[in-house]
């Protein structure tokens, strides 16, 4: 139904993809808890005011639906207003032949603006989602950074503090996928061989080692020698690190 | 006109981001909230003689509140019920734990014409901001069965012990290291781990959008999701197998779009590729949300419920 109504305000030619994302965008940052102003004195505020209101206006009712109706109606026209901004920003249709090709240097670099804009959106969202309380919310932050272009240092940063410092073991497990299209960034080489090391859990250090393997990380053969001698450790985390420094070998 | 345009664009885009914020507080007005009401006292234990009671109410029984504890010993029971504040029942556990040198037992009746000041049973019970906290003091070995509200969000963990959740919706996370645990008939999204233990969970009504994992170390993960789940699946055992009953369109690749996993294997000149992941994934039902579900020993059942 949305689709419809864009449809008929917006020029032909444009990709449904990027509504479509720039919708999900929106959805999420609607999941986002706001800060509950849970403070007693707005609380105590609030109820003066809800108090002093209903002293003065008898039939408080219809205006509280009208109130809500217009909150609806403005959140829909803003999420149109969003949504055709999205569309409007694309560059010049060029995967759909062309209908709206830029007209001059300056529209260009509004769309660039524009894209750049929605990009750091998109990592806001990440990084939000990573600071939530719920081990599933942190979980969907990170697995959303895998549909960034082109992360910004913040996002990797904010991925090797997650698995460093997580309290959650399935959330530092999602980070180590998550943090494989940078392992050759230094940061993340030095991140997940110090991680290594110190983690607690052995399904992580498994995993890890896996990652060490996998993106033959050679700097690490230090390392995983240490976690094959020392008895402390895991038997089977010890025997994987012997089976990665063979494949490092 | 582009300049307009542009700044028409900036500010469309902040009142976007205005709405749903300032539309947050305007709730209806609500009468206002009695005082919270005084943590009831632990109740004499009626027909059990070793275990206590506490009852404890949320500060708003309207919005899911949430249960969390973090113990060392003992074992965790949570069921799910339609009372709107939340019951502790504590017994100290049997053997496992060596016994404290001077012995006492929590029932003991205070000698005549003095009364107990110490807190009854070695743990706390504290309720803030809507989350009920339960903690143990030193390590002892109590077992806790607790009831909730059927919306109810749960972060438990426990070192030696097991934990049992049955009928609870909500975002639970539970952990344990030497214990299994055992979902029953629960909704919403979850988070589970173990280390040296066995992994069961009945998914009933899984949240839309919201990922899961259930992961253990030594034990087997065993699953039963809706059959009409929508889910990107992750399933992986390094020394055991993995079944399922689900129709499940096999993936090269998961979700998260990882455009070239190959190309750092490559850096020092040697092309070299490695396959060292042996997960396998797949989607359900058109896929949705990531499920992963992995064990290092053991089995992965992802079952088909009813």
């Amino acid at each position: 139904m949305e689709h419809e109504k864009l449809g008929r305000l917006l020029p032909d030619g444009v990709e449904q993809r990027e509504a479509d994302e720039l919708d999900a965008t929106w959805r999420m940052l609607g999941a986002i808890d706001a800060p509950a102003p849970d403070s007693e004195r707005m609380r105590a505020r609030l109820d003066a005011v809800i108090d002093a209101v209903e002293q003065t206006q008898a039939p408080a009712r219809p205006r509280e639906v009208r109130t809500y109706v217009l909150q609806g109606l403005a959140a829909a026209a803003v999420l149109v207003i969003g949504i055709s901004i999205g569309w409007y920003a694309r560059p010049g249709g060029s995967a759909f032949g062309g209908t709206r090709p830029p007209s001059d240097t300056s529209s260009v670099s509004e769309i660039a603006a524009m894209r750049s804009e929605m990009h750091d959106l998109r990592e806001m969202v990440s990084l939000s989602l990573m600071q939530q309380q719920s081990a599933s919310e942190r979980i969907k932050g990170v697995t959303w950074t895998g549909q960034l272009d082109r992360p910004s240092g913040e996002i990797v940063t904010a991925l090797l503090d997650a698995l460093m410092h997580d309290p959650n073991v399935n959330v530092r497990l999602a980070t180590i996928d998550a943090l494989e299209r940078f392992a050759s960034r230094d940061d993340v080489r030095r991140g997940t061989i110090d991680a290594v090391q110190r983690q607690a859990s052995p399904l992580v250090q498994i995993a890890l080692i896996d990652f060490m393997v996998k993106t033959n990380e050679r700097e690490s053969v230090a390392t995983l020698r240490q976690l094959a001698m020392d008895p402390q450790v895991n038997d089977a985390v010890r025997a994987r690190a012997a089976w990665g420094l063979q494949q490092l070998g | 006109m582009r300049n307009m345009k542009r700044i028409l664009g900036y500010v469309l885009m902040l009142a976007a981001l205005a709405v749903p914020v300032s539309a947050q507080p305007i709730e209806p007005p609500r009468p206002p909230e009695p005082p919270p009401l005084p943590q009831a006292p632990p109740q004499a234990p009626a027909g059990d003689a070793s275990a206590q009671r506490v009852t404890i109410p949320f500060s708003d029984p309207s919005r899911p509140g949430t249960v969390e504890m973090d113990i060392v010993m003992g074992n965790i029971t949570i069921k799910g019920t339609s009372r709107r504040d939340v019951l502790v029942e504590a017994r100290t556990g049997t053997g496992f734990v060596p016994r404290p040198p001077r012995r006492r037992t929590d029932d003991e009746p205070p000698p005549p014409g003095l009364r107990r000041l110490t807190q009854n049973g070695g743990f706390s019970v504290e309720e803030d901001k809507n989350t009920v906290s339960i903690d143990v003091g030193p390590p002892r070995h109590i077992d806790f069965t607790i009831e909730v509200p059927l919306r109810t969000n749960l972060n438990i963990e426990t070192v030696m012990g097991s934990i049992v959740v049955e009928g609870v919706e909500g975002e639970l996370e539970v952990e344990s290291v030497n214990g299994s645990v055992t979902l029953t008939n629960v909704g919403g999204s979850v988070v589970a781990h173990t280390v040296n233990g066995k992994l069961t969970a009945t998914i009933a009504r899984p949240a839309p959008q919201q990922p899961m994992a259930f992961t253990s170390m030594n034990g087997s993960v065993d699953v039963t999701l809706p059959a009409a789940v929508k889910a990107n699946l992750k399933l992986r055992s390094d020394q055991g197998d993995v079944y399922t009953d689900f129709d499940l369109q096999l993936r090269r690749e998961s979700s998260n779009p990882n455009p070239n996993p190959d190309v750092d294997a490559r850096r020092n000149g040697r092309a070299r590729v490695i396959d060292v992941d042996n997960a396998i994934y797949g989607s359900v039902n058109g896929g949705g949300p990531d499920f992963e579900m992995r064990t290092f020993n053991g089995n992965v059942y992802v079952r088909k419920g009813k």
